[in-house]
């Protein structure tokens, strides 16, 4: 984390691939999200955030090494990809992104030696004067305010839905067929996948409060992308929460099942 | 032996001695004055210097200047 | 006594000079402007300031990239008018590996502490070495933590009192000083090791020259050069500058001993 913070703050673009595994400790080996928290909401010092980028398939694992460099390179800022160990092991058809089209030019603030033109580049985290690094900071929350745009989310049936199911990563896949299960049982299910959790998609979950009954957010940790959802909704509607830790997988079933008895206990209120 | 003379940069001299030590014809001394930033300086005390550079190698201020009179065989030569 | 105390900024400092006499020493160019933050007497700015003064005479101000450590000398980016990087504590030459492999052609040195290089950094320092990577290792050796305020370092002498060890270093509980630059000899990948020192005027002729060879290696790609340099630090020691020569010569030398380790093959 130090080493993630000082690249940073020394404004250097990179790319972390985050394989996430059960924890905390060392822990296991199986899949997991529970590093959400530290991938979106830090665990190194600072007011800091990394752009990150929690694919679904192998696919999108081999496209986001290019949009990550791309992102790092256009922010200078550090990149991750949120993945998890189900993600990492997984063996998929994959079209691999043309290689050479990433930029290939050098900076003008890298460290390549000093020309007589200009001054000589220094790359550093360490500001010690406190106005300095409040300006370091300003500029860094002026780049979070332009990353903001760069929010990207994909919606599955969400057009008629009255239920919302909230997912990243590998925790969507398995509600996609939560879905279709619910959808032969005649209830209108759709599901929001945010494809960035940071910047989040806050603003569309937020028109879909306005839409649905509630939210179920699915996760395989202890409740973490949870807290943005109900951020997003300001109350609109309630938002549950269905998950596993350590590694453990839900099943497409374990989420109807607690879809339908949240469905019903909503129901019983309004009758 | 060759004649020398040196200068001093007062300013950003922190009058740690090391110079004073490192003369071997005992030419050094810290002056009687302070700089701005409150230390007393080194400064030449005689004649003696012969241009050595032994106290600017040992300067950790970088603040030392040394000159010495031309080799009589490029004097002849000029 | 002189009647005026205060030395006027503008006032011509040192003595006139001769018109026919020549410069034989000045600052070099490539320190900036900027005055040293560090203590009166601190072999730090001495050994930056030999190695600007090298890189002047081999022409190479463009062609250096250098990598600060944390320690005292974190900022010396500010006095070496080279492009830099300044790393996390004890990665500088993981940093130096990463830009001498993106650019092969420069010259790449770290300049760490023993704090930074021996302790947090052992493992970055013994790997860099074991790859052999090309660039100029140094090692400024003063036996403490001196930015933190004079904590034991695994370098410190056995006996020597730091405000983390109050009655002394005791072998038993901390172990014994690691003699780090000895160690790296055994790696393949180390092609000149030598301990050098900067608090007498021919030991500083000679790190120069030490310094010199080693950017010529680095040139021919020979592998990594080290340069341990046992230097001082009269504010962690509590002692006058003029003392730490003593000291130097009395119980660091006898631990440290001056000269080459490892001196190229043929
Ligand atoms: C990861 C981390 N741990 C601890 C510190 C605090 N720290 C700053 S300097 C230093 C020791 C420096 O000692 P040394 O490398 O010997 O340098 P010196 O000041 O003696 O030249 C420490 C522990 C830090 N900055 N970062
Ligand atoms: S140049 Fe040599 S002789 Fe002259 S003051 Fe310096 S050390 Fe002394
Ligand atoms: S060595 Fe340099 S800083 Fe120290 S007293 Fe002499 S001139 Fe001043
Ligand atoms: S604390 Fe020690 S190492 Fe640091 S600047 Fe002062 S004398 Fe030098
Ligand atoms: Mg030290």
């Amino acid at each position: 984390m130090l080493i993630l913070v000082t690249l940073l703050a020394a404004q250097l673009p990179c790319l972390i691939a985050n394989v996430v595994r059960g924890g905390p400790g060392l822990g296991t080996i199986q899949p997991s999200q529970g590093d959400y928290f530290q991938a979106t909401k830090g665990g190194g010092h600072g007011d800091y955030h990394l752009i990150v980028l929690a694919p679904s398939s192998v696919q999108e694992m081999a496209d986001f090494v290019f949009d990550g460099f791309r992102l790092a390179e256009k922010y200078r800022n550090p990149v991750m990809i949120l993945s998890d160990g189900a993600l990492g092991q997984m063996m998929e058809k994959v079209i691999l992104p043309e290689e050479g089209s990433l930029p290939k030019t050098t900076p003008a603030w890298a460290t390549t030696g000093k020309k007589k033109e200009r001054e000589h580049n220094v790359i550093t985290s360490l500001f010690i004067q406190p106005e300095e690094m409040e300006q370091v900071n300003l500029r860094l929350q002026e780049k979070y305010k332009a990353i903001q745009s760069e929010v990207r989310y994909e919606e599955i049936q969400t057009e008629d839905a009255e239920i919302l199911l909230v997912a990243f990563g590998l925790s969507s896949r398995i509600c996609q067929k939560t879905v279709d299960l619910a959808r032969e049982k005649g209830i209108k299910v759709g599901l929001l996948r945010p494809i960035t959790v940071y910047p989040y998609p806050y603003a569309r979950l937020n028109e879909l409060a306005s839409q649905v009954e509630f939210m179920l957010t699915v996760e395989m940790n202890a409740g973490q992308m949870v807290e943005d959802v109900r951020l997003a909704v300001e109350g609109k509607v309630p938002v549950h929460f269905i998950g596993r830790m350590g590694g453990m997988i839900l099943s497409p079933e374990d989420i109807l099942h607690k879809l339908e008895s949240v469905h019903e206990s909503h129901n019983a209120v309004n009758v | 032996m060759a004649k020398g003379t040196i200068k001093v940069d007062g300013k950003i001299c922190k009058g740690c001695e090391l110079c004073i030590v490192a003369c071997p014809q005992d030419a050094l001394a810290l002056s009687m004055n302070f700089n701005d930033k409150g230390y007393r300086f080194a400064e030449l005390i005689n004649d003696a210097c012969t241009g050595c550079t032994n106290c600017a190698l040992v300067c950790p201020e970088a603040a030392i200047k040394v000159y010495r009179e031309p080799k009589p065989a490029k004097k002849v030569q000029a | 006594m002189n009647e005026k105390l205060y030395l006027e900024d503008e006032e011509n400092l040192g003595t006139q000079v001769d018109e026919s006499y020549d410069q034989v020493y000045c600052r070099p160019s490539t320190l900036t402007d900027v005055p040293f933050h560090y203590c009166p007497g601190c072999g730090h700015s001495v050994v930056h300031k030999v190695l600007m003064e090298v890189i002047d005479e081999l022409g190479i101000q463009e062609e250096t990239i250098g990598v600060a450590p944390v320690g005292c000398s974190v900022f010396a980016y500010q006095y070496m008018n080279i492009d830099m990087q300044e790393a996390a504590h004890g990665r500088a030459s993981a940093v130096a590996t990463g830009v001498k492999r993106v650019l092969p052609d420069k010259y790449v040195f770290s300049y760490q502490g023993d704090g930074d290089l021996a302790a947090i950094g052992t493992a970055e320092t013994i790997h860099t070495v074991n790859r052999g990577e090309n660039i100029l290792m140094l090692f400024i050796n003063n036996g403490i933590y001196g930015m933190t305020g004079g904590q034991m370092a695994p370098t410190s002498l056995i006996g020597q009192v730091t405000s983390t060890s109050p009655y002394g270093r005791e072998a038993a509980q901390v172990g014994n000083p690691i003699k780090i630059a000895d160690m790296l000899c055994l790696l393949p990948g180390a092609y000149y090791v030598t301990r050098q020192i900067v608090h007498n005027p021919n030991g500083v002729r000679k790190l120069k020259k030490a310094l010199i060879k080693s950017f010529e290696y680095q040139k021919q790609k020979k592998g990594t050069c080290f340069i341990e340099v046992v230097s001082n630090c009269p504010s962690g020691w509590k002692m006058t500058p003029v003392e730490t020569i003593k000291y130097i010569e009395e119980q660091m030398l006898p631990m440290y001993p001056v000269g080459d380790l490892k001196v190229p093959q043929n």
